[in-house]
């Protein structure tokens, strides 16, 4: 009885073991915000960000911000945009972490309003 | 999409294949008792919906971790221990399902918001599909559409209205479905004739499945499905072709948009006619009424989804698609996608005898299913577990002896 239930606590740390690396890989490996893929983007279009299903709502504002992204043990730099209540906007990079730094979007860097998320 | 849909593809295959080239035993339970094993595995690391209370997140993960455990008593024990075993995992399931609500007071998802509200409307007799309907994300998302119309066919909003009024919230309703469903498919099986082991482990492996207590939390109307799937295999199993298992077979196209060929591959099963005509009745009776009250909007909403745009973020080849050329492919390319599959499975359907026909029925049912989702504009996880649905129960048909193949 005890290796039966033994071994089914193998298996499912089998499966959170695999689920596990596929979401670190899924999500580090191929981020769409990795600094160098969007800096590269940036440089060629003057895009940051012009996709995705958050946009601002009227009361907020578009920040470009770069921020430290870490999923398990990988980590890079993420660089994207935020919706930011107006009045919270200079406290925003707090929320994204130690040494997260955002400006103001100025240039239409975040086309159509698109951002990552809404940061509160 | 990276992961899901190749899980998708993978899955749908290998579920086909080793259900029909089994030889109608369990012939290796440690590679089953390891599928199970590997579903409370994945609910240990799945999160729950969000916004979640910290208790629940923990009974969330508790729940599946001492699931694990109770499956190794299950698989090595006599059969008393598996019987004991097999409630002790559902109540804890059952535990969970009921409390998401509690937990998980305002999931921050547009459906459970609008649904809620259309439910609450009705309670107060209002017209739902009338009713103001605030934009949940307050313009902060934009999905190609906006949040603001009830999508769901009315059978939905009159069957959740009462645990809404009721109870304050219709997912105590959902919570419910998800237990009767599992009763329901556990009662089919003994009607089968499927043993104590081949019951025990398929309905385990509908109620461990590691995204069933989300599509509750998440206040997805599937739990409505799956317990109509369930009533017609119950039904079918107990009486075939009769007037139960019609009316609970045809109640699948008036709770969702998607179930389009399901009901015609039913006509593979030979139902008696009186059986199909009150079937359609009923069907067609959960829509009269708000028909009758407010025919055009009515209309509006059950013919929304029509207007839906594709989404990238779905777990779908339409998605692949979209992000490849920046163009989804036309709405009706599911539909015929599950005419097509439909099609392919009326001469095996033909062949098949006995409980082996039923358990066709069901793999063709589910199958035309996930070809549609490929091909939809939209699919997510609760459109594809309720296909998982099928073949749970294909399996339990395929298992029940007695029966030529």
């Amino acid at each position: 009885m005890i290796r039966a239930i033994l071994r089914s606590y193998l298996f499912a740390g089998i499966a959170i073991a695999i689920a596990f690396g596929a979401w670190i890989a899924d999500a580090s490996l191929r981020c769409e915000y990795d600094r160098r893929r969007v800096a590269l983007r940036r440089a060629a279009t003057g895009v940051v960000l012009d996709e995705g299903f958050a946009i601002a709502r009227p009361d907020e504002v578009l920040l470009v911000c770069e921020s430290r992204h870490c999923v398990g043990p990988l980590c890079h730099d993420d660089l994207t945009c935020y919706c930011v209540p107006d009045a919270l906007s200079a406290k925003a990079a707090q929320s994204l972490g130690e040494g997260a730094r955002c400006t103001r979007d100025l240039g239409n860097e975040c086309r159509a309003g698109h951002c990552r998320d809404h940061l509160k | 999409l990276t992961l899901g849909l190749p899980l998708v593809l993978v899955a749908t295959a290998l579920a086909t294949r080793a259900l029909f080239a089994s030889d109608k035993k369990i012939a290796r339970p440690w590679w089953l008792v390891a599928a199970l094993s590997v579903e409370a595995g994945l609910g240990i690391f799945g999160d729950p919906a969000d916004p979640h209370a910290d208790w629940y997140d923990l009974l969330h993960r508790a729940t599946y971790v001492l699931a694990a455990g109770l499956i190794g008593v299950w698989a090595a024990g006599g059969a008393r221990q598996r019987r004991w075993a097999t409630w002790a995992i559902a109540s804890l399931l059952f535990a969970l399902a009921l409390l998401a609500p509690i937990g998980i007071p305002q999931p921050d998802i547009d459906v459970w918001k609008l649904t809620q509200i259309c439910c609450q409307a009705l309670g107060h007799g209002v017209h739902p599909y009338t009713a103001t309907l605030p934009d949940t994300y307050g313009g902060g998302f934009y999905y190609g559409y906006h949040t603001t119309t009830l999508p769901y066919l009315p059978a939905v909003v009159m069957a959740l209205t009462p645990s809404t009024v009721l109870l304050g919230d219709y997912r105590f309703l959902s919570a419910l479905c998800v237990i009767a469903s599992f009763l329901l498919l556990r009662a089919g099986g003994r009607r089968l004739g499927a043993s104590e082991r081949a019951i025990d482990l398929i309905s385990l492996a509908y109620l461990l499945q590691p995204r069933l207590v989300y599509i509750v939390e998440n206040g997805f109307t599937e739990p409505l499905l799956l317990v109509a799937l369930a009533a017609f295999f119950y039904f079918h199993a107990r009486a075939p072709g009769r007037s139960g298992a019609a009316i609970a077979l045809l109640l699948l196209p008036s709770l969702k948009q998607y179930v389009i060929s399901p009901p015609f591959l039913y006509l593979g099963l030979r139902p008696k006619l009186r059986a199909l005509a009150i079937g359609v009745l009923v069907a067609a009776g959960t829509a009269i009424p708000l028909l009758v009250w407010n025919w055009r909007a009515t209309l509006t909403g059950a013919l929304f989804q029509k207007n839906m745009a594709a989404r990238a973020d779905a777990i779908s080849i339409t998605a692949v698609i979209l992000r490849a050329t920046g163009h989804a492919p036309p709405l009706a390319l599911g539909i015929v996608a599950e005419i097509l599959v439909t099609l392919a499975m009326i001469p095996l359907l033909r062949r098949a005898q006995g409980h082996a026909r039923f358990a066709v029925f069901l793999v063709g049912g589910g199958l035309s299913l996930v070809a549609c989702f490929l091909f939809a504009p939209q699919a997510f996880v609760n459109y594809y577990l309720f296909a998982t649905a099928w073949w749970l129960m294909a399996g339990m048909a395929w298992l029940a002896p007695g029966e030529a193949k």
